[in-house]
């Protein structure tokens, strides 16, 4: 039959397929939004969008926690005021998350398990992604093509919602399906606040030109007493020593990580990026990453003597007492959030500044970059995702339509920048002057690896951190440490491989 | 009408009966069927038999667990029965009536502080820096004994287990305490004239009598250590490593933070079985006893 049509009829019947394919396509990625616009006459959202009504539960993470942020949850319930005046059908329940991250996780999933997770809920984007294999969270990005009607005449964001946020920022928070899960509004930095008089007294100066100068300091300041010269501390889930493991891991393998990026992942040329969970498996699996490379014995290495300065108990320790020890003058040095300016500009009473990590350079390894990099990013308190429950219950309207009004700038982003806390991110929002020193990190160059958790599973990287502990802690050798790390590397891609057999092709 | 009278207690019990059966054994029930499954806790679930329980017995964290939760209930048996026991005779052996009931209230009154206030200032007694302990160890001159308590890997386990110090729990105590008022008053007469002094009373009368108050005490000890969680949680995190690592706080890390379910389910359903087990030969014990 073929033989018998034209080379130019193959081309048109080829072209048709391929139009029918496409238009398929994006038929079904706005599927969401025609279900919608079927059920409802007249405009979808805004201001003068009719039959907007019922109870929308929401979890605005940091900035409502009535006790420890009084000031921005007070601007949240005056938001929810001002939304409620525009619809007065619409009731919004602010929910109060627990202050650490992993018993919010277990908030969610308790709920998400009953069917019963708030409307907008919070989690870091990374583990949507994961969550997400569990059709938990609804794609967003049919929505983020529409105007959004909150947004004033002209400025980004009013003609497509998805032009509120810059470009950067949605490729850090894209799914490896290549989705969007959720909206950010915020952006995360860490720095190193210190006491200004402590440094002073003991003669050392927050400035450091590298590594071995940090070092050097953090010794002075034990010597003249803070057995504890920096707070830094390790559990498993979250602690400082995510981040500790982020830089330093960083700067000794930036040679090879080009290497494990992944096309389909791909970003503009000459950028550096985050590896992805599966860019990182891959590595593994293929060998290129090992502990048996000599860069993961410079690793260990730094990781060693750096820990001498991180004080007793630093594998018992919390955040809330490194800030306590800091705020009261025990701890000359806390590396800590963006948050906690708006606290520790409330509560110490001493001259404080805000300084960062320096460059790990050859001095240090023979391997390390010559850099330092921003631990920080999208992953602060304004992450909103849907659960996917929330279309299966016919609240998707309401809740699209407050999402947008919240994200709007003269809503969160007023919010965002007057609760120093965190960077805000719309375009067209000015971070408060005090944030300059975060903003200064922010420039600096991406982590290469993200948070064990988040490169490995939380299984995984709880047992890494575990396994960190005790080498750390000199109760297992380094030779050890690096075989049982190797095992738990190689049991989690078994195990990511497994799960994502359909997606991962060259997992065998 | 003789027959609709006398059921109508009964019919009073039937809210309790629901709520126990709905809150209490249904969850059991559904915990053993789910620990057969593949079960995230939402959307996937798929029966894979015995898969859990095999894992489970290859799986060297949770053997360790096993192992902590033996020392840990171990060291509390014994110092909760044994402090619980001399607070109950201390008191029990007062003249003054006015001042046994005082310090009942006192060993009684603790029960009403939150459990998580009563652990976070045990984690500040621990704290390396600004702890009681360390500060007290100082004081004394013996600062070579000073450490991170709950951070270094060999006192952790202990350290865990010695929080409540000294001992005198509630429950456990009001059981002994009963138990000694219920002696007849003339045993302890006879005792007295024969010459027996308070010790040698204690050992060859009291702690006989008492063996179904010490064995139910025993019991409800054991059983309350083997599910704890909190302590860890809020504590060590199962850390450094796994040094602290339980059965109770395994469970709630892989069903809360893996979305592994079923194999969380397949923990509970072993620790209940254990429990089970020490439950029976007790109380198969205590009833030879009577």
């Amino acid at each position: 039959m073929f033989k018998k049509m034209g080379k130019s009829s193959l081309m048109v019947l080829f072209v048709a397929v391929f139009v029918l394919v496409s238009f398929a396509a994006v038929q079904a990625q706005d599927d969401y939004v025609n279900d919608l616009q079927d059920e409802v006459e007249g405009t979808l959202f805004g201001a003068d969008a009719d039959g907007l009504e019922g109870e929308i539960s929401f979890t605005p993470q940091n900035y409502y926690a009535p006790e420890t942020y009084p000031n921005s949850s007070e601007m949240v319930t005056e938001l929810v005021e001002k939304y409620k005046k525009i619809h007065p059908d619409i009731n919004i329940d602010l929910i109060e998350l627990p202050s650490n991250e992993s018993d919010s996780r277990t908030w969610l999933t308790t709920r998400m398990t009953a069917n019963r997770a708030p409307e907008i809920a919070w989690e870091q984007y990374y583990k949507k992604w994961e969550q997400a294999k569990n059709n938990w969270w609804l794609p967003l990005d049919s929505f983020l093509e529409l105007p959004n009607p909150y947004v004033e005449d002209g400025k980004p964001g009013s003609e497509r919602w998805k032009n509120l946020i810059p470009d950067f920022v949605w490729n850090e928070t894209r799914s490896p399906q290549g989705k969007q899960y959720q909206l950010t509004l915020d952006w995360v930095e860490t720095g190193l606040y210190y006491n200004k008089e402590i440094f002073n007294e003991v003669g050392v100066s927050a400035d450091w030109d590298n590594w071995e100068d940090f070092l050097a300091d953090l010794g002075k300041l034990q010597e003249a007493g803070y057995q504890t010269p920096i707070g830094v501390f390790i559990l498993p889930g979250w602690s400082t020593y995510q981040w500790a493991d982020d830089l330093v891991m960083s700067s000794v393998w930036e040679d090879k990580v080009a290497d494990f990026y992944m096309d389909k992942y791909n970003i503009p040329e000459g950028t550096s990026r985050t590896l992805t969970q599966e860019e990182f498996a891959k590595a593994v699996y293929d060998g290129g990453f090992s502990t048996s490379d000599p860069r993961f014995d410079a690793f260990l290495d730094i990781m060693k003597e750096w820990s001498q300065y991180w004080g007793e108990g630093f594998t018992s320790g919390s955040q809330s007492q490194n800030y306590q020890n800091f705020i009261s003058g025990r701890l000359p040095m806390y590396w800590g959030g963006s948050w906690d300016m708006m606290n520790v500009s409330q509560e110490a009473q001493f001259d404080y500044g805000v300084t960062y990590l320096p460059e790990i350079t050859e001095e240090t390894s023979e391997y390390a970059s010559g850099k330092i990099y921003r631990v920080g990013g999208p992953s602060g308190a304004a992450q909103y995702g849907i659960p996917l429950q929330v279309a299966e219950e016919g609240k998707l309207r309401e809740t699209i339509d407050f999402l947008m009004f919240w994200s709007a700038q003269q809503n969160s982003g007023k919010l965002i920048s007057e609760s120093m806390m965190f960077l805000p991110i719309a375009e067209g929002v000015e971070a408060d002057p005090q944030m300059a020193s975060f903003q200064e990190v922010a420039a600096l160059p991406i982590r290469l690896f993200p948070d064990p958790i988040g490169r490995l599973t939380s299984r995984g990287g709880n047992d890494y951190d575990r396994v960190m502990q005790n080498f750390l802690l000199g109760d297992i050798e380094k030779s050890e440490a690096k075989e049982m790390l190797q095992e738990i590397m190689e049991s989690t891609v078994e195990e990511l491989g497994l799960k994502y057999s359909d997606e991962w092709n060259w997992y065998e | 009408m003789k027959l609709k009278q006398k059921s109508i207690p009964y019919l009073f019990l039937i809210p309790i009966f629901v709520s126990v059966a709905l809150f209490r054994y249904v969850p059991t029930f559904m915990a053993i069927f789910r620990s057969f499954f593949y079960w995230d806790g939402r959307n996937i679930s798929k029966f894979i038999g015995f898969s859990n329980y095999i894992d489970l017995i290859n799986d060297g964290v949770f053997i360790k667990s096993l192992k902590n939760i033996l020392v840990f209930s171990g060291v509390r048996l014994v110092f909760i029965i044994l402090f619980s026991f001399v607070a109950a005779e201390l008191i029990y052996n007062l003249n003054s009536k006015k001042w046994s009931y005082r310090w009942k209230v006192l060993f009684v009154a603790p029960m009403v502080v939150p459990w998580t206030v009563t652990l976070l200032i045990w984690q500040f007694i621990y704290s390396p820096q600004v702890g009681m302990l360390n500060n007290l160890l100082n004081s004394f001159g013996l600062d070579f004994l000073t450490q991170a308590w709950l951070g270094n890997s060999s006192t952790a386990l202990i350290s865990v287990a010695m929080v409540q110090f000294p001992f005198v729990a509630t429950i456990q105590f009001l059981i002994i305490v009963s138990g000694l008022q219920n002696i007849p008053e003339a045993v302890k007469e006879s005792a007295i004239l024969d010459g027996a002094t308070t010790i040698r009373r204690i050992i060859s009368i009291d702690i006989p009598i008492l063996k179904p108050q010490l064995i139910l005490a025993s019991l409800l000890t054991l059983i309350n250590s083997f599910q704890r969680f909190a302590i860890f949680q809020v504590l060590t995190k199962g850390g450094p490593g796994n040094a602290t690592q339980v059965p109770g706080y395994y469970l709630y890390q892989n069903a809360f933070n893996y979305g592994r379910f079923g194999y969380a389910s397949a923990i509970g359903v072993i620790l209940m079985l254990m429990l089970l087990a020490i439950s029976y030969f007790n109380i198969r014990n205590m009833n030879s006893e009577l």
